[in-house]
């Protein structure tokens, strides 16, 4: 009976051992192609992918030489469909695609002019990519786009790093693809979109792409950045250089508060935005450095008042009459209140009629190294 | 191997089991059938069966040293105690083949796509059954060492997410018109709901006299419990999201920031699965005993081997035959509700109306 039972432990051991290696699922690290970077673009009516793999052979060497070799491959397919052109990847890759590397996704604005319903029903239902994936768009051509750093730094990272450090510096509002598929499968669906260009021998974000009902209707640019974050990002902190008499302020105003309230009264939307901002003097280029003279404190805090709402009423202005889409979520914060009314009328039509009110207070003051108190204004 | 349960390990037992499976899918059903108040269904549904619960240790202590397969035979005599029987053998049995064909499908779909599945099982299987031949009380051991963990972890990933999320997401907490909803979503909250009667096969002792508040407030925990997961998943992936997947749970933890870990979802693979092997485990291990008390000539290795030839067995053709699972689940949804509400709540009527008529006759 004891053998017996040393038998069935054994047999057991046996097992787990084979489950601890991953079953059929093992597979050798240096036998993946790793993906970091994916461009989808449309040219002629097909789709093109174009995918950025980490050349791990090109590490293998000593320190100098790994420097010199191009440590990524950019490998194109096309295909009249999704599917066919991800088949035409597959047929040119050494070893099976590992997509779990990937830092950032980037879309044509070929491909989000058509739609990127599928595309992102795709990333949806596959598990290998990680649903916190960050996406942009682009306007540039991708062979230009991956040849920036010679395929020796990787695209997808250093876009990545671009959004995370303005992410970090309360610049941007993180989204993910995830979020983006959430807005996608609601009754209503409008988002703006990161846009990168090439900048010399780097990228950066010249503006936002605008999607609604799914496809691209139009481009916000750099000039609205304050506006669109002041309204969508969490505590964003923008400078500011208000002039006054012969001295010219360098003012940092950080968000502190927004509501948005809604109302609903015989068929009209009407939101209500207020602000709550506190401006702190960060130098002047007078004499004083960073004093604010006692006469300027008005006048300083009354023309900072005016530009916080001129940028605020700016990005309003073009998301709802320009772009007439809601991408600053005011949708969502009208269901929370008006939830059976909401169901009721298309938010497609209401948002564009919607009266829109911004009120502003803003709390000045100098650096906190200085004593000087505080002047309220509202 | 016939053993009892302090009251914390009976908590334990009430949490993994009732945990097991559907913990997974609590955000995915709730956010198809009510919404973002799915919350109000959770809370009510935990209050009926904390009651449930209530009524099931009560008989237990009136049966002191005993389990259900004892004291069925005292309330209603030689067939009431074989329908008893042959009801909870029933359940048990279905309670393992569903956890466990649901959990190979997860492994399968969420983590290990190219493992057939009748390999990744039969090393599932093997641990389980080693598990349940060594007996409840060893279980109850293991559940002081896993449920902690694993409480921490979705506790954590839970408020990380809520916080993390977006308030538009949980919003608005209620709505009046929707109460009628609300009511009718709590039948889908049943199995998640159903593993107190667990307990049936655990006899209690002296110690377990304060066991009705234990188990009530253990319930009210789960119900909770859900409730934090449930909301933490809309707000970090929305509702819209949540309606679409199965395994939303997971999902949603796939969108969290967790500090030192990139992927939440794997560390899901080590806590999450510990807890739901274990509730498998218990589930195993409470069909064994009961079959060792049918069966008493045979060994309980004996039982535990052929009783774990036929679960997996039956569980690899269930997952074979795509169209047997409907009927599967309707049979399967009729043993949960008899065995999980009506029968505790028969037994325990007639075993109170049995506890009177016996008073007056000796009064």
């Amino acid at each position: 009976m004891i053998m017996v039972k040393k038998a069935i432990y054994m047999v057991g051991i046996f097992a787990l051992m084979l489950s601890v290696s991953g079953c059929w699922d093992a597979n050798d690290i240096n036998e993946a192609s790793i993906l970091t970077t994916v461009l989808l673009d449309k040219q002629d009516g097909e789709y093109v992918f174009y995918v950025e793999v980490a050349n791990t052979e090109a590490s293998g060497g000593t320190e100098g030489q790994s420097t010199q070799a191009e440590k990524f491959v950019i490998v194109k397919a096309s295909g009249k469909t999704l599917a066919e052109a991800r088949e035409g990847l597959n047929r040119q890759m050494r070893y099976p695609i590992y997509l779990s590397a990937v830092r950032a996704l980037v879309l044509t604005r070929n491909v989000v002019k058509e739609d990127i319903t599928t595309y992102l029903n795709r990333l949806r239902s596959n598990n290998d990519y990680r649903k916190k994936v960050i996406l942009v768009t682009t306007n540039e051509k991708p062979e230009e786009l991956f040849e920036v750093f010679k395929k020796r730094e990787s695209v997808g990272f250093y876009i990545e790093q671009i959004l995370e450090q303005l992410v970090a510096a309360n610049q941007l509002t993180r989204r993910t693809t995830g979020r983006y598929i959430e807005i996608m499968t609601s009754s209503y669906s409008s988002f703006i979109i990161p846009n990168i260009r090439i900048n010399g021998e780097a990228f950066e974000i010249d503006g936002f792409s605008v999607v609604l009902r799914n496809k691209l209707v139009g481009f916000v640019p750099n000039a609205e950045w304050n506006g669109i974050i002041f309204l969508n990002a969490k505590r964003p902190e923008i400078n500011y250089v208000i002039p006054s008499d012969e001295v010219e302020y360098t003012i940092l105003v950080t968000l502190k508060k927004r509501k948005v309230e809604p109302y609903y009264k015989n068929g009209q939307v009407s939101i209500k935005i207020r602000f709550v901002f506190d401006a702190e003097i960060e130098y002047s280029n007078g004499n004083d450095s960073g004093r604010l003279a006692e006469k300027d404190k008005k006048p300083v805090a009354e023309k900072l008042k005016k530009a916080l709402e001129r940028d605020i009423k700016s990005a309003l202005e073009t998301s709802q009459k320009e772009m007439k889409s809601d991408y600053f979520d005011f949708n969502n914060a009208f269901y929370m209140k008006y939830p059976r009314q909401y169901r009721e009328l298309s938010w497609y039509e209401a948002y564009p009629k919607a009266k829109l009110e911004v009120e502003t207070k803003i709390r000045i003051d100098e650096l906190e190294i200085f004593d000087y108190g505080t002047h309220e204004i509202e | 191997m016939y053993s009892s349960v302090n009251n914390r390990q009976m908590v334990y037992i009430i949490l993994i089991v009732m945990t097991t499976y559907d913990v997974q899918s609590i955000p995915y059903i709730l956010s198809r059938t009510t919404g973002r108040g799915g919350w109000v269904s959770v809370i009510l549904t935990s209050l009926v069966f904390a009651l449930i619960a209530v009524f099931i240790t009560k008989l237990n202590n009136m049966h002191q040293g005993k389990t259900l397969f004892d004291y069925s035979r005292d309330i209603g005599g030689r067939v009431f105690a074989w329908i008893f029987r042959g009801l909870y053998l029933a359940y048990y049995f279905i309670i393992f083949v569903y956890n466990f064909t649901q959990t190979n499908n997860l492994i399968k779909a969420e983590f290990l796509d190219k493992s057939p599945i009748w390999a990744t099982s039969l090393a599932g299987m093997v641990v389980y059954g080693l598990i349940a031949y060594r007996g409840i009380r060893n279980i109850a051991r293991m559940f002081e060492v896993i449920v902690p963990l694993f409480l921490l972890f979705f506790i954590l990933a839970s408020v990380l997410a809520l916080s993390q999320g977006l308030i538009y997401n949980i919003f608005p907490f209620f709505e009046p018109h929707r109460i009628t909803d609300y009511l009718v979503s709590t039948q889908n909250l049943i199995v998640p709901f159903s593993g107190a009667s667990a307990l049936f096969a655990i006899p209690f002792t002296s110690r377990n006299k304060k066991a009705p508040i234990w188990a009530f407030f253990g319930v009210i925990m789960v119900g909770l419990y859900y409730v934090l997961l449930f909301e933490g998943c809309i707000a970090v992936a929305g509702i819209n999201s949540m309606m679409h997947y199965k395994t939303a749970v997971i999902e949603a933890f796939r969108l969290v920031d967790f500090p030192i870990l990139d992927r939440v979802d794997v560390f899901y693979l080590t806590v999450g699965f510990s807890g739901l092997f274990m509730g498998i485990s218990l589930s195993y291990a409470v069909l064994v005993d009961y079959l060792c008390r049918i069966f008493s000539k045979l060994s309980r290795l004996v039982i535990t081997i052929i009783a774990g030839c036929v679960l997996y067995t039956v569980s690899l053709f269930l997952k074979g035959l795509s169209e047997l699972n409907d009927p599967f689940r309707i049979v399967f949804s009729v043993v949960v509700v008899i065995s999980s509400i009506m029968a505790p709540t028969v037994l325990f009527i007639t075993a109170k109306i049995k506890s009177a008529v016996g008073k007056n006759n000796a009064g």
